[in-house]
């Protein structure tokens, strides 16, 4: 005979707790509500679809072997960034994984023959707008950053995490967290700033 | 102030937390130096830059169960789960669906699609033991991959059906043209046709669990499925045979010779996702109301004859 089986609430705890006891349908519910915000960062950090889908993947199946052990300090949400981060950097370390192509070779490249080059006597402008084109420069530029980098400005400015969240993400002090982000800001600045004939 | 003192107030001095004389001392630096002021305004526009968003691949979360199965399947490799069923609710499940005439795509060499979608690295479907308490002659086997998931998609989930001798399970859904609603349908391609096995208004999920009855030489694979929104799962019968004798239980067989006869005949609105690998490319358009087999379908398609939108493929 069938059972019936009336459809789960969508609540994370309630689903959270399903899968911790094995319900493999639950899990697929928290994979179904959190796929697009994960795969999306594993996107932003990565930047190719083909790693952004090995690091994604790889961060629900870490979450459903640990999910018995979550106890919900931080909300669901900040716990898979957590675990997606760590993926990445674990990932990074390998020879196989994609590598972001840096455009800062090609910016010390330039940089050696602008001693040559006369000033344009024009001020540059206060404000830029962000043109298709000067946004693929930007990702780039973000690209080729160093990972702690990357990984702070993509939490703060892309995911739109606050300090806290971060700090939680990351394992670190929300100062340090802070600190990161303007280092982080000032090297994208210089990154863009080596490319400045392209933007202006 | 120089250079290198502004460099260290900017990301703040552009975000608004500095005042006074910092703030004074950092605008004047701007005055005068054009690096300086240069890279404020491309701090400034990094800060506004926001990516776009990207859409998930359609196969992901059915690779993520899928890994999550064989994980779970190598972690307790003699533990079975039991799964309660019974044959007479699988005919009461199927004398109350309406029944819908309705052909099925598929290709009927088996090694002709294998080729096509090269699914020889995709993980494996969990297999439970189907035992129930009546019937220990069912086993369960490690059966079927996954080949494409996309539950929002007219071909739900496709579950190519290793040991139940190549066969390759469909899942679709139709919206009828006199607007009366949706049919789902369950069908399996093999060498020997195309077979409609569940047609009905049943909403179908995805395969929970395959089992194998090799007395009966069928295989039974169980679909979580909901009606008017309880779940009501289906018990889907793949005959290893055409023999009915032999094979158990066939649900629904359609009569017509190809798919697209049928769907001519059928009068119905309906979609047809084109399963095929992400290197295959396909755009969109619409099918051939001429007589062709599947294979021959399936053949043009992967030839670029139609095309594809987000693997949908809709005629009307």
């Amino acid at each position: 005979m069938f059972s019936i089986w009336t459809p789960r609430k969508s609540d994370d705890e309630v689903l959270i707790a399903a899968s911790g006891k094995g319900d493999t349908e639950a899990f697929d519910e928290l994979i179904r509500k959190y796929e697009k915000r994960v795969y999306n960062f594993a996107y932003r950090l990565t930047g190719n679809s083909s790693d952004a889908a090995d690091v994604a993947q790889e961060a629900f199946i870490r979450a459903y072997r640990s999910v018995k052990s979550f106890r919900g300090d931080s909300s669901f949400t900040t716990w898979m960034y957590r675990i997606t981060t760590n993926i990445y950097l674990d990932m990074r370390k390998k020879a196989s994984f994609g590598k972001v192509v840096s455009i800062e070779e090609r910016a010390e490249k330039k940089e050696s023959g602008r001693s040559a080059e006369i000033a344009d006597p024009a001020p540059p402008p206060e404000e830029l707008a962000i043109t298709e084109e000067r946004r693929k420069i930007i990702r780039d530029a973000v690209n080729s950053l160093p990972e702690q980098h990357r990984i702070v400005i993509t939490l703060f400015r892309f995911e739109e995490r606050t300090y806290e969240e971060i700090a939680s993400i990351l394992n670190i002090p929300v100062g340090t967290v802070k600190s990161r982000i303007n280092r982080a800001g000032l090297a994208l600045a210089k990154i863009l700033q080596a490319r400045k004939d392209e933007l202006f | 102030m120089n250079c290198k003192d502004f460099e260290v107030m900017l990301p703040t001095y552009v975000d608004g937390g500095l005042d006074g004389d910092l703030a004074d001392a950092c605008r004047k630096h701007i005055d005068e130096c054009a690096d300086c002021r240069e890279l404020a305004a491309l701090y400034r526009m990094a800060a506004e830059y926001k990516p776009e968003e990207v859409p998930v691949p359609p196969y992901f979360r059915a690779n993520v169960i899928s890994a999550l199965a064989a994980e779970k399947r190598r972690a307790a490799k003699n533990n079975f789960f039991s799964m309660g069923f019974s044959l007479r609710t699988v005919a009461a499940t199927a004398a109350a669906a309406a029944l819908l005439c309705v052909a099925v795509w598929f290709t009927p060499a088996k090694s002709a699609i294998a080729d096509m979608l090269n699914i020889s690295d995709i993980p494996a479907l969990e297999s439970q033991n189907a035992a129930n308490d009546d019937d220990d002659s069912w086993r369960s086997v490690d059966v079927g991959r996954v080949i494409y998931s996309a539950p929002d998609s007219p071909i739900k989930f496709a579950l190519d059906t290793r040991a139940g001798e190549g066969k390759i399970l469909y899942f679709f859904k139709f919206k009828n043209s006199d607007k009366s609603g949706t049919t789902y349908a369950v069908s399996v391609g093999d060498d020997s046709g195309e077979r409609v096995i569940y047609s009905g208004n049943d909403d179908c999920g995805v395969p929970v669990a395959v089992a194998e009855n090799p007395e009966a030489k069928s295989t039974v694979v169980r679909v979580a499925a909901t009606k008017n929104g309880v779940r009501n799962d289906i018990f889907v019968m793949l005959p290893a045979t055409d023999d009915p004798e032999a094979s158990g239980r066939r649900l629904f067989r359609s009569e017509a010779p190809t798919l697209l006869g049928a769907l001519r005949n059928a009068s119905a609105t309906y979609s047809v996702i084109i399963i095929a690998p992400a290197k295959v490319e396909i755009g969109a358009g619409r099918i051939s109301y001429e007589d062709k087999t599947a294979a021959e379908t399936v053949k043009e398609l992967a030839e670029g004859a139609y095309s594809l939108s987000d693997r949908v493929f809709v005629a009307e």
